[in-house]
């Protein structure tokens, strides 16, 4: 695989390059990558930088193990409850998509589950201690439409429950039944574990580098390069599940941006596909919702409706939108006309600024 | 070194074998490991980053003493004793089993 050489400098950095560039690669969580282009020889680094990057390589690497950790406790609670799920993203990608797991460093624990358990895992999560940061906005919404929840498990770990792979509308237009399909094995400190098969890894790596973080993490870009070039992704079960998701144009984008910033040339016949997708302008304005610059979270609420199947499940999403439980309101607003207010002066001030 | 030789006498039908619920990466030529039990990474280098990579499978002491002694091109009765004794601080840590009469690599 083409390696990011032209954009690493040959001999070492002076100082005033180094630490902003060290400091940018940590934040970055790239630190693995750098010290295997420094081992490989890609890049030269002086005997203190190279201290220096083994210091802070060293801390993300004890972080990724903590993280493992945690996975497996999480894993096992569920397991005890008798719940189905997938690890996703960190541990997966690091150990199944990487040479090295050490080249992918992440900062949390995600797993997803099934809808209909979905509330038999938050029990299961509350029984154990953790602790979800914000209510659902309706009895009943979170297993019908959230992405997930967060848990705060600890004083250090946070738990990323998982519905689905991602935010707002795409995050309903996933075919979600074909997530669960065909699981791919993982054995992390010698237990088994069961996550994404490699072409779902993927279309959440490009969930992630097209529409979850404005601009792209790094790292997002870089696990689509590794993927696309990994050997492990089938071009046609991809166009199968992207159609099914309605997600050509998150792929369309999110490849080009890899490509685009990354010195690869292209992603083989994964990329010659990615290149025929003509994404309609339906699935592009509901990008657009992903992309604006002001009030993300509120024009993709409102296109969740797109994303959402069947005129009943539309109707409960909009009421629940629309009148979400007191409990919910009263921790940020006044009350529901508080919250109405607010939104629509947010609206109006993004359509103004657009 | 007669102490080290009873060392090695001893611990011959003895096998190391890295525990499998251990968490670990690699990190140049150390490695970092997680044991269960344990919240505290620990980093591993030099000789004990070696030693690790030796306990994939089953060994014996004085096959990892071999297998030191020449990489490190020290000889063996320097370099039995201070792996016996890490490989009981590994035992201590959670991070490696002892298996006892057991055939070994």
């Amino acid at each position: 695989m083409a390696t990011a050489t032209s954009l690493l400098p040959r001999g070492p950095l002076g100082r005033e390059c180094w630490v902003p560039f060290l400091q940018g690669t940590r934040s970055e969580r790239l630190t693995g990558l750098l010290v295997a282009a420094v081992e490989d020889g890609t890049t030269h680094v002086t005997d203190d930088q190279a201290e220096e990057l083994s210091e802070v390589h060293l801390a993300a690497l004890g972080r990724d193990l903590r993280m493992e950790r945690a996975t497996l406790e999480v894993v096992t609670t569920l397991e005890a409850a008798g719940l189905d799920h997938r690890v996703l993203k960190g541990p997966a990608v690091a150990h199944l998509d990487y040479p090295d797991p050490a080249q992918r460093s992440f900062i949390d624990v995600d797993v997803l589950v099934r809808s209909d358990q979905w509330d038999d895992a938050v029990a299961a999560l509350t029984a154990v201690g953790g602790h979800r940061a914000y209510p659902e906005p309706r009895a009943g919404w979170d297993r019908r439409f959230t992405k997930g929840t967060t848990f705060k498990m600890g004083d250090f770990c946070e738990v990323d429950l998982h519905r689905t792979v991602v935010s707002g509308p795409f995050g309903l237009s996933v075919d979600l039944e074909a997530l669960w399909e065909r699981p791919d094995d993982l054995v992390l400190g010698g237990r088994p574990l069961k996550v994404l098969p490699p072409e779902a890894r993927f279309l959440q790596a490009c969930f992630s580098a097209a529409v979850s973080d404005v601009p792209p993490r790094l790292a997002s870009l870089r696990d689509i390069a590794q993927m696309g070039l990994g050997g492990k992704v089938d071009s046609g079960r991809l166009a199968r599940l992207t159609r099914s998701s309605r997600a050509e144009v998150v792929v369309h984008r999110a490849v080009q941006l890899a490509t685009a910033s990354l010195p690869v040339s292209g992603l083989g016949l994964l990329g010659e596909w990615v290149g025929a997708l003509r994404p309609g302008v339906l699935q592009s304005r509901v990008m657009a919702s992903y992309l604006r610059s002001s009030d993300r979270y509120l024009s993709q609420c409102l296109g969740g409706v797109w994303g959402i199947r069947g005129t009943r499940d539309r109707l409960a999403y909009l009421r629940g939108l629309a009148l979400p439980d007191r409990r919910f309101v009263t921790d940020r607003y006044r009350g529901h006309m508080d919250r109405w207010y607010q939104a629509a002066c947010r609206l109006v001030r993004g359509h103004l600024a657009a | 070194m007669v102490g080290g030789t009873s060392v090695l006498k001893a611990e011959t039908r003895t096998s190391w074998v890295r525990e499998e619920a251990v968490l670990w990466r690699g990190l140049g030529t150390g490695v970092v490991i997680l044991p269960p039990g344990s919240d505290t990474p620990s980093l591993l280098s030099g000789s004990a980053a070696a030693v690790w990579r030796l306990l994939a499978e089953p060994v014996d002491l004085p096959a990892v003493v071999d297998r030191l002694a020449l990489e490190f091109g020290a000889p063996e009765h320097e370099v039995g004793p201070g792996i016996a004794r890490l490989l009981q601080q590994l035992v201590k840590l959670g991070a490696v089993k002892a298996r006892r009469g057991e055939e070994a690599a």
